[in-house]
């Protein structure tokens, strides 16, 4: 559908006496209207879609609305705007007025949300030995004597999104694992096939503030933190991918003004795979604390070493020290030299690595090297050991996870 | 082939996963006061950080406790495993199958209560069920999720017990079986066997979206449930056989009903 197609006749849905004109392709009236109905009725998130169609009449566009890019002026460009439960195109008329010609409502949106198919709030929780999650439907936290929020990366089953949340949320620097353990914490879910960022999805780690992708989910986990401001010291712990879709809801709230400054809460970026810098100067824009130790990052994973930026830990480190008056000279001086410390140490155990498994190459084939190999494994088989476990957790995470779970 | 849990390939047609074998199995065993259970199941395979619980060899019914007090049943987690299904050539992971074996105890006993009795068992089950998904609803049009029992089979080897299925609404929920086997091994345990399947919801930018069942086959999760649930062995100690004979004493027709079907459950008016 293109911007030139003129409407033979329209329906005003918003901007009757003020504002700007919405007016909906005819045939779409009752797709609205049904909408409509079923907000009036309660439904959350077709209060939430009629809410944001109508606020277009006040001119200004929010962040959830994405520009197509058809090579037009930007004011009689086409648009489209992504909500829970609903998609609409539209473009300006020569009037002045919005014409939506293009809406897919999706009227069983909680259905499909129990169904994993869509993006929502769980609680998790440990009974007779058993994790299992139930579906918060409106998407808001209880006061709970632990108020950990994981941010899960993207999932097809929300059952594998809890258990990777809850293996960030106990080994979070911020949380204790007893504690999550008997009161359980509340989980983020977005659905889809692929990971979040890394190495893989580069761009959408380099600007996941951006992408349209992890729009729907942004803007429901956004909807959650703007109605958590009144619980205290809730802690955001992001696992993976998950701190995309948290960068996204950051800036939702960051262009509506609000603030946690009062609020206390804290985010936590664990395994990081999306850009770290832009996640640290919004949760500064809006208030969130968060300390040095606050992210955690592998640097065997490539995933997360260029999905977060391949010098983020040192610009990251820079931004604080600009910022933040308590942070000192020493200590931005002390998170370079920790930081260049284990890209360093990661390097070398990888170079070691590699050299030895070389030595052990030269073993087998000459006996010439036989005493030369034996003596290079034994000066750094302790090195290897120590670096083996951080291989190990790059590599095989999950593996890593239930061995170190079992000491 | 490359039935490997990592993923790199979009997935673009209807795919078949491949999930453990189960031939060389070995079989475990459970010894719950006399009475002996024992099955077939692989080894716990799966990329989530899936905490897995694996079977002791004795228990002591007496000294089971459970946590949950606030519904009419008690329950305590014996075993449970989970084995991811990978699609081939690099898709990633389709689905899973989570096996619990849980000993479920009614929170008020009668003094007359009895499992073995069949009425007693066919209630019990009635009521287990209204526990596990009577209270789950369309948020939508306030329908059922859930149907069950259905399938329903008494099984034919064993002491007494039965087999049946617990299958999603199709017009509220997509995709999801729960495969049951339950069975009582004293009057007032019932042990419950679950293999609940699971496929991934379909992601795909093809139109007209197809359905999971053209997306994702089904049959070799089915396989293996059946496979787990059809090698379940009980031997009822000495007591337990007592207790049974005390059960069906007097009774004319001592099996269970042939036909058992759907549980209905009504959602609670708001407010």
């Amino acid at each position: 559908m293109s911007a030139n197609i003129q409407p033979t006749s329209s329906r005003t849905i918003a901007g009757f006496h003020n504002g700007i004109r919405i007016t909906i392709k005819p045939d779409l009236f009752p797709v609205f209207q049904n909408m409509q109905s079923l907000a009036l009725q309660g439904n959350h998130w077709a209060r939430l879609s009629v809410g944001y169609l109508k606020s277009l009449s006040s001119g200004h566009f929010k962040n959830n609305v994405f520009v197509k890019d058809n090579g037009r002026l930007e004011s009689f460009g086409e648009y489209t705007i992504i909500l829970p439960g609903c998609r609409a195109s539209f473009h300006r008329r020569q009037n002045g007025e919005f014409y939506i010609y293009s809406l897919e409502a999706d009227s069983n949106y909680a259905d499909l949300q129990a169904a994993e198919k869509k993006p929502g709030l769980y609680h998790a929780n440990k009974a007779n030995g058993e994790w299992s999650a139930t579906l918060l439907p409106d998407a808001k936290i209880k006061e709970r004597k632990s108020n950990i929020v994981a941010i899960a990366d993207q999932s097809g089953f929300v059952q594998d999104a809890l258990e990777d949340a809850r293996d960030a949320a106990t080994s979070s620097v911020l949380t204790n694992s007893d504690y999550v353990n008997d009161n359980g914490f509340d989980f983020h879910f977005t659905a889809g096939a692929k990971k979040i960022g890394g190495l893989r999805n580069i761009n959408q780690a380099r600007n996941p503030d951006t992408d349209p992708k992890l729009h729907e989910s942004a803007i429901q986990l956004a909807y959650t933190m703007r109605h958590a401001i009144g619980v205290k010291d809730v802690k955001w712990v992001s696992e993976g991918g998950g701190s995309g879709v948290l960068t996204q809801a950051m800036r939702i709230l960051k262009d509506r003004g609000i603030n946690f400054s009062s609020a206390n809460h804290r985010v936590f970026f664990n395994g990081i795979s999306t850009n770290l810098v832009m996640a640290e100067q919004l949760a500064r824009d809006i208030g969130l604390k968060f300390s040095r130790t606050t992210h955690k990052k592998n640097h065997f994973n490539p995933h997360q070493v260029f999905g977060s930026g391949l010098a983020s830990g040192y610009t990251a480190a820079y931004n604080r020290y600009k910022q933040d008056e308590s942070h000192t000279a020493l200590k931005f001086g002390t998170d370079i030299v920790k930081e260049a410390g284990s890209a360093r140490s990661a390097l070398a155990t990888i170079g070691i690595t590699g050299s030895a498994v070389a030595a052990a190459m030269g073993v087998s084939a000459t006996a010439i090297a036989l005493p030369a190999g034996i003596a290079f494994a034994a000066a750094f088989l302790p090195k290897l050991v120590k670096g083996g476990g951080a291989i190990a957790e790059a590599n095989f995470p999950r593996q890593y996870n239930k061995i170190k779970g079992k000491f | 082939m490359f039935n490997w849990r990592w993923r790199l390939r979009e997935q673009e047609s209807f795919l078949s996963p491949k999930g453990p074998g189960f031939h060389n199995t070995s079989r475990m065993s459970m010894n719950l006061n006399g009475t002996s259970v024992s099955f077939r199941a692989p080894k716990t395979k799966t990329s989530s950080n899936f905490e897995q619980t694996r079977p002791l060899c004795n228990y002591d019914l007496k000294k089971l406790q459970s946590a949950e007090s606030e519904s009419s049943w008690k329950s305590v987690l014996l075993a449970n495993q989970k084995w991811d299904f990978y699609g081939p050539w690099l898709t990633g992971k389709l689905a899973h199958i989570q096996l619990t074996i849980t000993i479920n105890k009614p929170v008020a006993i009668n003094e007359g209560l009895n499992f073995f009795h069949p009425r007693a068992f066919e209630n019990g089950i009635a009521s287990l069920l209204s526990l596990l998904y009577g209270s789950r609803f369309s948020a939508v049009s306030g329908e059922q999720q859930w149907f069950g029992p259905v399938n329903w089979r008494p099984l034919a080897n064993q002491p007494f017990g039965a087999r049946f299925d617990v299958t999603v609404n199709p017009c509220v929920l997509e995709d999801g079986i729960d495969c049951h086997l339950i069975a009582p091994v004293d009057k007032h345990h019932l042990l419950k066997i679950c293999c609940k399947i699971k496929r991934s919801p379909v992601f795909t930018d093809q139109k007209p979206e197809p359905s999971i069942d053209e997306w994702i086959d089904q049959a070799p999760m089915l396989k293996l449930a059946g496979q787990i649930l059809d090698s379940f062995e009980i031997t009822l100690s000495p007591e337990a056989e007592a207790q049974q004979r005390e059960a069906l004493q007097g009774l004319d027709d001592t099996s269970l009903v042939k036909e058992f079907p759907p549980l209905k459950w009504e959602k609670p008016a708001e407010r």
